[in-house]
């Protein structure tokens, strides 16, 4: 009969399942810890550079900037633009690159 | 520090700090965060016409930092943020001659400044007592009904008043797209266009970014999960405010110097608060972002009053 065959079924299935429970999915759980551990981290990595950066490439940029503005704006405009974009993909390469080869993970 | 550009000595540090904690708003919220940030470096000694270029130009570089966080995490849908950014300018167009227009009334600053105020605290009612009513709504458990995107992105995300969106995404005026990133079947391309247009006049008129109407009107109006709303906001921010730096930068208002030296502190601000997002649920975000149009709408007041 169909329906026993499906009872059995059930009943084989129910013993499978209790010696071999079925893992929970479980979503993505927030990781205060590990947030927390990612933003101090982030916060050094990025402190020392923008000591770094307020040191020596600030000192050298001023200047050219500077006479830049004051000659021709055009050229300005675009060289901030270009600057501006430049240093967003390289502060985001390298804070990603950083906290890749540190894997925060690892420092428990 | 001196700037030499601006003329002003400001602490480059302090810059740094307003620029993490607009950074932080805006990699969160998918805000430009110039509500805040200018009125701190206005405070600080900056002149204003610097204030409003040099501000835009550190949200170019926030923004892309945020932008290319949240696309990394998959929340960004650059067919919609294109589409959008295409209605959007001609919007902004508008509302600067609205603005002319009104000028010549000489009641620009009351029609404005009550407009900015009314609709701010529309939005911040709004997206709190929905944001409030999805949260209710997902304890309940069955009742939940998350958004198709939900397992595709990995975050949770729920609306407690879906009516505009479903309404919207049933005009049928061809030509129909699809914005798979966002979980969206099918939708007129000439209603992701006049959401685009109807914030740029919003934006043109009220003279902020953007950011405070298109994050809801992205979540309301077109359906998008707010994950994706957030990081596809914050990709029209990196367009509108780029063109914004380069505008007022011919005009010589900005202090690329100074816009550096911020975005050293919203960088980080901005991948912190891109990554807080794969931790808080869509509600959530759009319940602690209701505080925000607040904030900017008690500011005006006070402007006005003064």
């Amino acid at each position: 009969m169909p329906g026993s065959k499906r009872s059995v079924s059930f009943q084989t299935m129910n013993e499978v399942s209790k010696h071999h429970p079925r893992k929970k999915i479980v979503s993505p759980e927030p990781d205060a810890q590990t947030l927390v551990r990612n933003f101090l981290l982030e916060l050094i990595v990025y402190g020392i550079l923008v000591i770094a950066y307020f040191l020596v490439v600030l000192r050298w940029l001023a200047e050219p900037l500077n006479q830049l503005f004051h000659s021709n704006l055009i050229t300005y405009a675009f060289v901030a633009l270009g600057l501006m974009l430049a240093q967003g993909i390289v502060l985001e390469y390298v804070t990603s690159f950083l906290l890749e080869q540190l894997r925060p993970e690892d420092l428990e | 520090m001196e700037f030499p550009i601006a003329g002003v000595t400001v602490n480059p540090l302090f810059l740094a700090g307003i620029g993490f904690l607009v950074g932080i708003l805006g990699g969160f919220f998918g805000v430009g965060g110039g509500f805040l940030a200018g009125p701190m470096m206005f405070w600080a000694g900056v002149p204003m016409n610097f204030v409003v270029g040099t501000d835009l130009a550190h949200m170019t570089g926030k923004s892309l930092v945020a932008a290319r966080r949240h696309r990394a995490l998959g929340h960004v849908d650059i067919k919609l943020g294109t589409l959008m950014v295409a209605g959007t300018i001609p919007g902004v167009e508008l509302g600067a001659q609205v603005i002319e227009r009104l000028k010549h009334t000489g009641s620009v600053d009351t029609v404005v400044g009550t407009a900015y105020v009314a609709i701010l605290l529309v939005i911040s009612v709004f997206t709190a007592w929905e944001s409030l009513r999805a949260l209710r709504k997902k304890a309940t458990g069955p009742e939940a009904d998350p958004l198709v995107a939900e397992e595709a992105l990995g975050v949770e995300d729920a609306l407690g008043f879906e009516g505009i969106a479903t309404r919207v995404h049933g005009i049928s005026l061809r030509p129909m797209i699809s914005l798979p990133q966002s979980g969206i079947g099918s939708i007129s391309l000439w209603t992701v266009l006049a959401v685009g247009f109807i914030t740029g006049v919003l934006a043109g008129v009220l003279g902020v970014g953007g950011g405070f109407v298109r994050m809801p009107m992205l979540v309301y109006l077109i359906g998008v999960p707010t994950h994706v709303a957030v990081g596809t906001d914050l990709f029209e921010i990196v367009i509108s405010a780029g063109f914004g730096t380069v505008t007022h930068a011919i005009k010589g208002n900005v202090d690329i110097l100074m816009a550096l030296v911020m975005q050293t502190g919203a960088a980080v601000g901005a991948q912190i608060g891109a990554i807080s997002t794969s931790y808080v649920s869509g509600p959530k975000i759009r319940l602690a972002f209701s505080v925000l149009p607040l904030i900017g709408a008690v500011m005006v007041l006070l402007k006005l009053t003064a």
